[in-house]
């Protein structure tokens, strides 16, 4: 008797909860017994649905994270702008980056067309294109977007000869410096290597104009990765050879690299320590407040926010240097880490999305952006603007520094290759392990995760 | 006179562990708090002052005005969210409550078959990882056209906060001798008149408490929320994240909102005080 | 006693009174088997699968995933990483939640208003919660660091979230904080339903106070710290916004929970088979937790 209300209940309540999701519950419910490749739910799901959205074609649904030098709502605004120009209606979704990265991959696992635009990040590509998320943009765009626009954010968001994203946030990072401290040093011009660094760091902290030389985000988070492939380009190392082969523990500019950074923590004291648990904002956070006099990887926000009163404490006293720091006093290597816009796969509306796209990329919104908010262009040209460059001075030691960007390796198996460099760099500049061995247990970490070609 | 010092002596030391209790509980709080009303450049003071040279209520004027200007958009959003986060968490405590207290009455004062396991069970589901689940949930919610609704947000709340209530009411109810409601049956009360009329009242205390639980854990909802909710249902949880960016969270602004998110369950706890008072004088039972 | 009305007696009544204890979970067990039964059976058939996006297939690899758990030296760290956690928090926030009830349980003036404030920790959103507790411990400009040096217990600021221990330890204080307040609600509740005679009796019966706790207190709050043990235990092994926010797992995996852990697995990596077995895998550990809890709190009863 009571069995029988219990199925009857069960019943009930799979009936209930099962009604509109039919391709989703034979999915799961076939259970696979040979052991023979099935279609998953996402691909049925994207072709099981894609009516009730012909009458709103012209409505689109944008999901992105917020533009981390956008204080006064300019996306949201320039949106509204591209709506009453267009006729097209536009729901864009802020979300902080770490979430819209998390809704992003529920939605392209679970086969969604919920968005027509999407945050497209340069770690992303290689993953984004092989599992077949995204579409190819070159049917879209213009020769003129090709040929203007920077060529290393065109390169960036290429895979194999397709271009799959245009940039909407230029986030390059710049060699900046705190121009009083060093003159009250002493020093006239900012250092050119590594060693220079150090020496004029010391002769600060003696005089007691600073606490350290330079705070970095080393916290167990992607940016800890991206500050160590900075500091190993620098010294003129990579983690891979061109062949694509492992180079961590043969490249003498790796070793070089993380003795200079796990000594300058704990042996010379010239790196703050609470770098290891500091974000990008603590970084600024100390340097507006005087305690370093250098900020090795700097975004162009940091100038905004060191000349505010309420914010900063070494207001007029930063300047940006025409070079960065090296190894050798030659080699030349910023961190450039764009995001890019990119239309999903299951979007049903790619022509109004990609109109979206070009209005908020053209060259008369990217001027914009650099004016209200002092982004950094996308389009070359822009570098030589004389209105902006009228604006924002400091912008011509930029332009010298960016000849030289370099972005993170497009690695299928980045995600995974990135943790393994995450958390063996953690022991070294800890000091819990030499560097010798950490970068071997790095390199064996990594050949035990990657892909055999 | 022996007798008075020691009476004088217990509750010195009684008055002063509860000053113990509340400055433990409230210091980070009242950081918090400071923070909130701070700039960003008395707050980096070393060494530090604890009361801010600059107070301003700036952040909140920004944020309960929705005066977007000065700060982030995320803050024009904030009384939508909130709205929102009230909507959901009231009908889920409402919901679950009344649902749940049934189900705990028959789990603690009922003998049925597969009793044990379905209790069980019912907590075994809570066992799993919401990440576990959450991209089925996920496709359904899709499917089924529910993403971004703040009823279909409320239904999933409820498939969490439901157990937890049940389990918990079940403890309550547990502890409440059954020779009162034997009583009133005796008396010629039906099985769940009496239990409405003499059990639930006893069980007042823990009716409240379970109430402020099931409120705080969906008020709190994170995770969920972030995945289920875009633009038209957001929560607050939701929202506060996007007081950080890429490089970090912004501390003054994040901290803003968490005194304003945490008011709305301190009040209900306050109110419920009197709840709670009010079982212990009249419904105190012998054990 | 006289807990067997329930299924016992069919004849001549009608099929409500029959099926009581039935009717009225009904409507739970279908509001919570309607939203969770269909991701949990799939989640379970992905534990045993492979998903391959590029070419869009299931592939049934039957134990792979289970087994392969065991042998990744990541996750063995975040296991033990996980139990030290889990342990110490749920008796920490236990024990000093009885007993903070227990004080809050006395009268004194004002009673009311701290009972409602011990609600803030717990009231505070997790978010929040962290990126709080995140500022506090800052290594440059943290008011733990500023209060320890005005106080002469430090001489110079500390990096509190810089060594795995440390930062672990500072994670646990975090949680401590916030979670201790459901404890004291809910035994609070409890501790209500005692009548103040109870202790007089006990009173002049000469016991002390232990005895009295031990005797009285514990059997009648019991029920309710067994749920607080259990549901506490569940929250713990599910923690996974304080390690996103305050450390990111770090430093050098040292605070990398098996929620971070798996969500790491899930969204960076893609391995959705993988994430769900180890989900799995805690669930079985969660349950087995509880069944211990259980019958050690049933055999003290003889």
């Amino acid at each position: 008797m009571k069995k029988r209300i219990l199925s009857i209940l069960l019943a009930a309540c799979m009936l209930a909860s099962a009604s509109s999701l039919t391709a989703c519950s034979s999915k799961s419910g076939t259970p696979a017994a040979s052991g023979e490749p099935k279609t998953p739910a996402s691909e049925a799901g994207s072709e099981a649905a894609p009516e009730a959205s012909s009458e709103g074609a012209s409505k689109i649904t944008v999901l992105m994270p917020k533009h981390e030098m956008d204080n006064i709502g300019f996306m949201e605004k320039e949106t509204r702008g591209y709506e009453s120009e267009s006729g097209n209606q536009v729901e864009l979704i802020n979300m902080s980056w770490e979430n819209v990265a998390d809704r992003i991959t529920t939605e392209m696992a679970a086969g969604g067309g919920s968005y027509d635009v999407i945050e497209f990040d340069n770690s992303w590509v290689p993953k984004f294109v092989t599992n077949n998320w995204i579409i190819p943009l070159d049917d879209y765009a213009t020769d003129e977007m090709k040929t203007g626009m920077l060529p290393g954010l065109i390169d960036k968001f290429s895979y194999d000869g397709k271009l799959y994203g245009i940039t909407w946030n230029n986030d390059t990072r710049f060699f900046m410096y705190n121009k009083a401290k060093l003159e009250q040093a002493g020093f006239s011009e900012p250092p050119k290597t590594w060693e220079e660094l150090k020496e004029q760091t010391k002769v600060m902290q003696e005089k007691g104009l600073t606490k350290f030389g330079y705070s970095d985000s080393y916290m167990q988070a992607q940016s800890c990765v991206n500050e160590m492939f900075f500091v190993v380009y620098s010294f003129g190392g990579d983690f891979f050879d061109s062949e694509g082969n492992l180079t961590i523990t043969t490249d003498p500019g790796v070793k070089a690299a993380y003795e200079f950074v796990a000594n300058g923590l704990n042996t010379d004291k010239i790196v703050d320590p609470g770098s290891m648990t500091s974000d990008y904002e603590t970084v600024a956070n100390i340097f507006n407040m005087g305690d370093t006099a250098f900020c090795v990887q700097a975004w162009p926000g940091i100038y905004q926010s060191s000349n505010d009163e309420s914010t900063s404490k070494v207001v007029g006293e930063i300047a940006v240097a025409d070079y960065s720091v090296s190894g050798d006093g030659q080699t030349q290597a910023v961190l450039t880490l764009p995001e890019a816009m990119a239309i999903p796969k299951a979007s049903k509306n790619y022509d109004a999305a990609w109109d979206y796209i070009k209005y908020m990329s053209s060259k008369e919104f990217d001027k914009r952006k650099a004016e209200e908010i002092g982004a950094l262009p996308i389009w070359s040209e822009l570098f030589n603007d004389p209105d902006l460059l009228a604006k924002y001075p400091h912008w011509s030691g930029f332009g010298k520094q960016a000849a030289n960007s370099k972005g993170l390796p497009s690695l299928l198996w980045y995600d995974e290759f990135a943790n393994v460099v995450l958390v063996e760099s953690q022991k070294i500049l800890l000091g819990q392990v030499s560097v010798d061995d950490g970068l071997k247990e790095m390199e064996e970490q990594c050949k035990k995760i990657q892909p055999q070609a | 006179m022996n007798k008075k010092l020691k009476h004088v002596l217990k509750r010195t030391g009684l008055y002063a562990l509860v000053l113990l209790i509340v400055v433990y509980v409230l210091a980070p709080y009242l950081w918090m708090v400071i923070s909130s009303i701070s700039t960003k450049v008395d707050l980096m003071e070393v060494p530090l002052k604890f009361i801010p040279r600059h107070p301003t209520l700036q952040n909140y004027k920004d944020m309960l005005l929705g005066t977007s200007n000065s700060t982030t958009d995320a803050a024009s959003q904030f009384m939508h969210a909130m709205k929102n986060s009230a909507i959901v968490t009231v009908c889920v405590t409402a919901v679950s409550m009344a649902v749940g207290i049934l189900a705990s009455y028959a789990f603690s004062r009922f003998r049925f078959r597969f009793k044990q396991q379905t209790f069980m069970a019912i907590l075994f589901t809570q066992m799993i990882p919401p990440i576990a689940i959450i991209i089925p949930l996920y496709m359904i919610m899709l499917r089924a056209k529910l993403l971004d609704n703040i009823w279909a947000l409320t239904v999933v709340y409820l498939s969490f906060v439901l157990p937890f209530v049940i389990w918990i009411m079940k403890g309550y109810i547990d502890g409440i001798p059954t020779e009162l409601e034997e009583s009133a049956m005796i008396d010629g009360c039906g099985r769940l008149r009496s239990f409405f009329l003499i059990v639930l009242p006893v069980a007042s205390t823990g009716l409240a408490a379970t109430t402020i639980f099931a409120f705080i854990i969906s008020w709190n909802e994170f995770f969920y929320a972030l995945n289920f909710t875009s633009l038209a249902a957001k929560t607050l949880p939701v929202l506060i994240t996007e007081f950080s960016s890429k490089y970090g969270a912004d501390y003054i602004l994040t901290c803003t909102s968490g005194v304003i998110a945490s008011l709305p369950p301190v009040l209900l706890a306050l109110i419920f005080q009197k709840y709670i008072i009010a079982g212990l004088t009249s419904g105190a039972v012998k054990g | 006693m006289s807990k067997n009305q329930g299924g016992q007696r069919h004849d001549g009544r009608p099929f409500l009174d029959r099926h009581l204890p039935q009717l009225l979970i009904a409507p739970s067990i279908l509001i919570i088997l309607g939203v969770l039964i269909l991701p949990i059976l799939y989640s379970i058939y992905l534990s045993f699968h492979e998903i391959n996006f590029s070419s869009n297939t299931y592939q049934l690899v039957g134990l792979k995933n289970y087994i392969e758990m065991f042998q990744d030296t990541y996750y063995l760290k975040s296991i033990s990483l996980t139990v030290y956690f889990t342990v110490i928090t749920v008796f920490t926030e236990i024990f000093m939640g009885v007993g903070i009830a227990l004080v809050l349980n006395q009268k004194f003036k004002g009673r009311g208003f701290v009972r409602g404030i011990m609600i803030l920790p717990w009231a505070l959103p997790t978010v929040v919660n962290a990126v709080m507790w995140k500022w506090i411990f800052n290594a440059n400009y943290g008011v733990f660091n500023a209060l320890l040096l005005k106080l002469g217990l430090i001489d110079s600021y500390q990096v509190w979230l810089g060594t795995p221990l440390s930062a672990l330890n500072c994670m646990l204080f975090a949680n401590i904080w916030k979670e201790t307040p459901y404890v004291v609600l809910l035994t609070i509740a409890a501790l209500a339903n005692i009548s103040p005679d109870i202790y007089e009796a006990a009173r002049v019966d000469g016991s002390n106070v232990f005895h009295t706790f031990r005797t009285i207190t514990l059997p009648l709050i019991k029920p309710v710290v067994l749920i607080l043990a259990i549901t506490k235990t569940i929250w713990a092994l599910q923690t996974f916004d304080l390690v996103f926010i305050l450390t990111g797992g770090g430093p050098a995996s040292g605070t990398e929970l098996m929620t971070f852990f798996i969500h790491k697995n899930t969204f960076k990596f893609l391995k959705f088979g993988y994430g769900s077995a180890m989900s799995y895998m805690l669930s079985m550990v969660c349950f087995v937790l509880t069944f211990i809890y259980i019958k050690v709190f049933a055999s003290k009863e003889d």
